[in-house]
């Protein structure tokens, strides 16, 4: 289990399961399962509380596409 | 002159009735209480300091103990489920009924459908200024019934809305952005939260767009 984590500013904000859209200083944490299963959370920096992506069941092929993956979520979710 | 007196009692009764409809919000839904006019809102607005965010450190919803019992088996949410429906039925829980919601004007008739929206998001009241309130201050904050900080509307256009200020989302109707900026800086200036300059450059824009 690898997990990979990146802060990042979101002024538009992401979508998230529980509460919507959040916005500001946000760290996206990927967590790649030994199976290529991919759970991705998202909170404020520092907060005390973990949100979920929308959609599940990401799984990888090749668990050396984690890193590559989660960087390229870090820049859309940027960008969103 | 009988002629006269009648047809200027027509134009009257138009004139009235014609006031009327202006005064009346566009739908029968009612709106939360304590709107301020253009006026209130801009001195209110004045007096709001400019600040940059706080961080969110520490932050998550249980800070701000919402949806609290209000006596007779009612808590916050279904309390204004019920102010802000056309008509609904079942007490609480409320079963069904008609919401028209304000921010989108979408019109649905069942409960599931209809979030009540913290007008300023827990999360934002958060950074400008509540992470040093007491759990007592943000559970009043939370379950505000006294101000315009609570509304009905779809769970679509709320989670769409998140957490941001009037500098990135405003309601997709327009002819909901006055009011809406109205609600924000009432709810800003009654809990002493302070607010970055973009949020109020966006709020003035909003507010210039009144016409009372």
């Amino acid at each position: 289990m690898e997990k990979l984590s990146s802060t990042f500013t979101a002024s538009h904000g992401v979508m998230t399961a529980e509460v919507g859209v959040i916005s500001g200083e946000l760290e996206l944490r990927t967590t790649c399962h030994e199976d290529g299963v991919l759970s991705l959370k998202i909170t404020y920096v520092g907060a005390a509380e973990w949100y979920t992506l929308p959609g599940e069941e990401y799984r990888l092929h090749d668990l050396r596409d984690h890193e590559v993956v989660h960087r390229m979520l870090v820049r859309v979710l940027e960008r969103g | 002159m009988l002629k006269i007196k009648k047809s200027m009692l027509i134009v009257f009764a138009f004139i009235l009735s014609f006031t009327a409809l202006q005064l009346d919000p566009p739908s029968v839904s009612a709106l939360p209480p304590g709107t301020p006019s253009k006026s209130e809102a801009q001195s209110q607005l004045n007096s709001l300091t400019v600040k940059s965010e706080g961080p969110m450190t520490g932050y998550s919803r249980d800070e701000f103990p919402h949806w609290i019992g209000q006596g007779n088996g009612c808590d916050t949410r279904q309390i204004v489920l019920q102010r802000d429906a056309d008509y609904y039925s079942g007490d609480c829980p409320v079963t069904s009924g008609k919401w028209y919601s304000y921010f989108d004007g979408v019109i649905v008739y069942s409960p599931s459908e209809i979030d009540i929206d913290h007008v300023v998001p827990m999360a934002e009241a958060w950074r400008s200024g509540a992470s040093s309130w007491t759990t007592e201050q943000r559970r009043a904050f939370a379950n505000d019934l006294n101000g315009p900080q609570l509304i009905a509307v779809t769970a679509s256009v709320n989670r769409s809305k998140g957490d941001q200020d009037p500098s990135t989302w405003q309601p997709p109707r327009t002819g909901a952005r006055c009011a809406y900026a109205k609600w924000w800086i009432n709810t800003k200036y009654r809990w002493d939260l302070h607010l970055q300059s973009s949020e109020k450059t966006a709020l003035q824009t909003m507010l210039n767009g009144c016409v009372y």
